[in-house]
């Protein structure tokens, strides 16, 4: 599981300057967290396009509300707030989209595009990885987004139980309950596309 | 060490895949392993999706870049007018008001002071007639209340209510005729379904959104 990232100094000194009139200031937060925030938008939409307009955004709101960032709070979890908000909006909007029984079926009927990074590794091994990383977005979409979103926060991020319920606003029962029923659909997701894989 | 069957197996294979799986459990829960390969394959498969997650895409070259160059544009940008506090009590008011946008545009054109600025003529002949709408929410213990739903593009802090004196939250909306989905944010992360909207639908997350008929 990926380490939970530390509460920084170093976070409350950029926003400090950044609301102090040095907007550029800014880049370090956006360089520190922009990995975590695009993965996040990355993995619960499935496409990398929509996860950076999602991720740019997230930082947008996260800057024009810095002055509404309580001090003493962790600022990662927060900016997870943000992105997660937005990505539960995008995908609202495209079920919205989905129902309107005017719209052509075929295209918006299919998943998310599913566009995996290029890693630069050599040709076997970036194969191996992407034909992997194709089996677990299909994995990922299968899982209905409330699932899919503690899951991605606990396994992909590395939050704690309370950053979770945190970022949810969900109680930590529930983020349990979430967690537990994501990895049983995950392996039930995982069976069935291996067995049409075959 | 007790055996464990394959249908006590489920949750000791969530709580190692957590890494919550206490040592005294995993010793028989190993043992079911080794002797089990459809429980094995399980157990692979979700450190399967640990270690695939963990092998993060890379952000996009320029990222950085554009969030800093959309930073200084909205430095550049004029800040936004907040929406005059509402006074009316009523909770539901829906008023047509197409002959209204007329008479306020003819205002504006003779130039009455703090109206607004009047449309292109081409916007004005192609836009629909709106219908005021007052949504309130009773949450006196909020320090913020929005509104986010189709008509806003879901926008968690673009429609914000103002606390009335009476601790009720309120904004008036003026939308076109149409049905729209909705749900109130309190402080910026709690969502919640309208408790006052007859009619409700599953949001397909955790809670429901509230539905919105707006007619002439």
């Amino acid at each position: 599981m990926a380490p939970s990232l530390p509460a920084d100094a170093d976070d409350l000194e950029a926003i400090r300057r950044v609301l102090a009139g040095q907007p550029d200031e800014f880049r370090a937060l956006v360089d520190k967290y922009g990995p975590s925030i695009f993965n996040l938008a990355y993995r619960m939409t499935g496409s990398a396009p929509d996860a950076e307009d999602l991720a740019q955004e997230a930082f947008l709101q996260a800057y024009a509300r810095l002055a509404d960032f309580r001090v003493g709070s962790r600022f990662h979890p927060w900016l997870y707030t943000i992105a997660l908000n937005l990505c539960r909006n995008h995908l609202r909007r495209k079920a919205l989209v989905r129902w309107l029984p005017l719209q052509p079926q075929t295209p918006e009927d299919r998943p998310p595009d599913i566009e995996p990074v290029d890693h630069g590794l050599d040709p076997e091994q970036a194969l191996l990885d992407k034909e992997g990383d194709l089996r677990l977005q299909r994995a990922l979409q299968a899982l209905p987004a409330k699932y899919r979103e503690v899951f991605l926060l606990r396994q992909g991020q590395g939050l704690s139980y309370e950053e979770i319920a945190q970022v949810t606003g969900l109680p930590l029962g529930t983020v349990e309950v979430r967690l537990f029923r994501a990895r049983k659909k995950l392996l039930e997701a995982l069976a069935k596309d291996g067995s049409r894989a075959r | 060490m007790q055996r464990l069957a394959c249908r006590d197996v489920t949750e000791p294979l969530h709580k190692r895949a957590d890494g919550r799986l206490p040592a005294g459990e995993a010793a028989a829960l190993d043992e079911h392993l080794r002797a089990c390969t459809g429980c094995r394959a399980q157990a692979e498969q979700l450190d399967w999706a640990a270690t695939a997650l963990q092998r993060r895409q890379d952000v996009p070259r320029g990222f950085a870049d554009r969030v800093l160059q959309r930073v200084a544009e909205r430095e550049g940008a004029t800040r936004p007018v907040r929406p005059r506090p509402l006074t009316l009590g009523i909770a539901w008011l829906a008023l047509p008001v197409a002959a209204l946008i007329l008479v306020a545009a003819g205002l504006a054109l003779r130039g009455v002071p703090n109206a607004p600025p009047p449309p292109s003529t081409a916007s004005r002949a192609v836009e629909p007639p709106r219908v005021q709408v007052e949504l309130e929410l009773a949450k006196a213990s909020a320090r913020t209340v929005s509104v986010a739903g189709d008509f806003n593009e879901w926008q968690a802090d673009g429609s914000r209510l103002t606390k009335g004196r009476d601790g009720v939250w309120r904004i008036r909306l003026e939308l076109p005729p149409g049905r729209y989905q909705y749900v109130f944010v309190i402080d910026g992360e709690q969502w919640i379904a309208d408790p006052q909207a007859s009619t409700v639908v599953d949001s397909g997350f955790s809670g429901t959104n509230s539905v919105l008929d707006v007619s002439l």
